[in-house]
């Protein structure tokens, strides 16, 4: 009995100290490791980098309560900007690509982020789609630049450092490549999560007139997370357009911010890993089944949405963790019973 | 064609645009008005309305009688939503009704390329309205679009008089002020909600049956039309009736003479539209919620 009063259980507080720790990132990248042995590289690559792309889209929404409907924007700029980059500066170093798509995505994410946070709650979610929908307009608008619909042609994969270090037209060294940054972005979550920040984060997603009552200025927060994610998923973008070598307006259309909602929310939305979970779940069930129907795939996925909205809303990773967490707790009742009967047959 | 005639002809093309955006809307800002739902499935609703009134025309011959089907299925079809899935969630965080109706929209959307194919679909204007266009001033106007801004233009003003001088109207007015208080004095608001969605639903059916033979059939009609409603809502306010009617006009407007004089950049201008507004009146153009 007294175990109850305490609080946790020994299995209960062992799985909570593992569920907290740093070595999850081991998990991380045990699964990360294994993701291309398990599927053909192809979608592997293709799931980490949209994977990638959920997770900076959930570390605003997840984490400040911020639906932003229009992570298109980040994800379509930043594939332009890096096959841009390729086509015209004639194959620059793909690292130095990658810090120029940040930089850049960086200040678009601040003007649109500004613009965004004016009118709170649903608006966001209403203007973030709609800026979305202008870069989506603008690509037919510039073709000059873009291809228009055509899309946008002749982009490859350079070197990581230049001069031929690292080759990344190999499918392995890319994919270790967008692995390792899926990787430093988990962990930069995780510590971000754990941080001042991140705190200050949830409790705007809880509360924000509290929060703002408490002295914290609740509009930097938001902008600065805003900033971050558009950057990241900025970042996945120019993976995206680095790897299928193509460009083309699609990536702007508001169907692209939809799936980093569906497989965020499917996932686990409270969670660092669940978008991931939710993009290899989504991306693998499309892919084997329905490439050839998206009528079909449209409904089922729609419904399996609406499910998770109405019954399941901690998404895969979340209904994992509390099934763990209801066996843990039944070890530990179980243990106390046993001792407590152990404890009676003394007398 | 002067310059005077080019600038008529679009204000007059671009306010037949805008009344069906403002149709659209209207359903929209009610329905959030009220229920504090942004309903994402709006767009499936104009989309299932132009198809569904294709299969009508099909069938019965006769564009009017087909139009008024697919405002009905669909106006009846968002009622049950509203009743099974949308009622779940009142009280909740907007968030949470706004995912709900984002993935109803993809079911919706999934079912109509299940029945109906991805291609586009032709739908004419009817016979009787595609004689010689009508000359307004030096301008001449096809007559579809003058029929447009007659036939919404009535309507409009139907739901205006409705909300403000009937009983029912009264209700849903108050129901948007303060939902809270008007129940407290007794108002029945679930089956405003009922009646709000109901219409919202089959105006936006109408619309897109509507706007069909202006822009085309495809299953991402009403996705598109959509996104415009969300910008006109941004800047004339949710739950904001006078500013919606208003900045649907306006947005129309702004598109046509565009495309008149810089077709490529009439797609982007109503976003640049509504970030000025942003950045200068984030409250809207025509302040906060109410008449």
């Amino acid at each position: 009995m007294s175990s109850e009063v305490a609080g946790y259980g020994q299995y209960r507080e062992l799985l909570e100290r593992l569920l907290d720790s740093p070595l999850r990132l081991v998990g991380y990248a045990v699964f990360l490791f294994a993701l291309p042995r398990v599927l053909p590289i192809g979608i592997g690559t293709q799931i980490a980098i949209l994977g990638l792309f959920a997770l900076a889209f959930n570390l605003l929404f997840g984490y400040s309560g911020l639906l932003s409907f229009g992570h298109a924007l980040f994800l379509g700029t930043g594939a332009y900007g890096a096959a841009l980059l390729v086509v015209h500066l004639d194959g620059p170093p793909v690292a130095a690509i990658l810090l120029a798509v940040l930089v850049f995505e960086g200040a678009i994410a601040l003007v649109t982020g500004l613009l965004s946070l004016r009118l709170g709650g649903v608006y966001f979610s209403m203007i973030t789609l709609a800026f979305a929908q202008f870069f989506y307009e603008l690509s037919f608008t510039v073709d000059g630049l873009t291809g228009g619909s055509d899309g946008l042609l002749g982009v490859y994969r350079p070197s990581l450092f230049g001069a031929g270090l690292v080759d990344l037209a190999d499918a392995d060294n890319f994919y270790t490549l967008v692995a390792l940054l899926v990787l430093l972005v988990l962990g930069f979550s995780f510590l971000l999560t754990r941080s001042t920040f991140g705190r200050a984060l949830v409790a705007v997603r809880e509360n924000e007139e509290r929060t703002t009552a408490l002295g914290v200025n609740t509009y930097r927060v938001k902008l600065i997370i805003f900033v971050i994610s558009g950057m990241l998923a900025g970042m996945a973008g120019a993976l995206q357009g680095l790897y299928i070598r193509f460009v083309s307006p699609d990536i702007l259309f508001w169907a692209t911010s939809g799936d980093a909602v569906l497989n965020t929310l499917v996932g686990g939305m409270h969670t660092l890993f669940g978008p991931i979970v939710g993009t290899l779940f989504l991306h693998w069930m499309e892919d084997t089944f329905f490439a050839t129907s998206p009528g079909a795939w449209n409904v089922l996925l729609g419904a399996v949405f609406v499910f998770f909205v109405l019954f399941a809303r901690s998404g895969i990773v979340g209904q994992l963790r509390s099934l763990l967490r209801r066996v843990a707790d039944w070890a530990d009742r179980r243990e106390a019973e046993t001792t407590s009967i152990a404890a009676e047959s003394d007398d | 064609m002067s310059l005077a005639a080019n600038i008529l002809e679009g204000i007059i093309y671009g306010a037949s645009l805008g009344m069906l955006y403002v149709l659209v809307a209207l359903g929209l800002t009610l329905i959030f008005g009220l229920m504090e739902v942004v309903n994402f499935a709006h767009g499936a609703f104009v989309t299932l309305g132009a198809y569904l009134g294709i299969s009508f025309l099909d069938l019965t011959g006769n564009f009017w009688l087909s139009m008024v089907l697919a405002g009905v299925v669909v106006g009846v079809l968002g009622l049950a939503i509203e009743r099974t899935l949308i009622r779940r969630l009142y009280g909740e965080e907007p968030i949470y009704q706004l995912l709900l109706t984002f993935g109803l929209a993809l079911l919706l959307e999934g079912a109509v390329i299940l029945t109906y194919g991805q291609d586009n679909q032709l739908l004419s204007a009817p016979a009787l309205l595609q004689g010689s266009p009508v000359p307004v001033g030096p301008a001449t106007v096809p007559q579809y679009r003058v029929f447009l801004i007659l036939f919404t233009g009535v309507l409009v003003a139907g739901i205006w008089l409705a909300i403000q001088r009937t009983k029912l109207g009264l209700i849903v007015k108050a129901g948007i002020e303060d939902r809270e208080r008007a129940q407290m004095i007794g108002v029945r608001l679930s089956r405003v909600n009922m009646l709000i969605m109901a219409v919202g639903a089959g105006l936006a059916a109408v619309s897109g049956f509507l706007s069909g033979p202006l822009l085309g059939v495809s299953p991402q009609l009403g996705t598109g039309l959509l996104i415009v409603s969300f910008v006109i809502v941004v800047i004339g306010g949710l739950g904001n009736i006078r500013g919606t009617i208003i900045s649907g006009l306006m947005i129309g407007i702004l598109f046509s003479l565009t495309s008149f004089f810089y077709p490529s950049l009439a797609n982007p201008v109503i976003y640049v539209a509504m970030a000025v507004v942003l950045l200068v009146r984030p409250e809207g153009l025509f302040g906060g919620v109410g008449s």
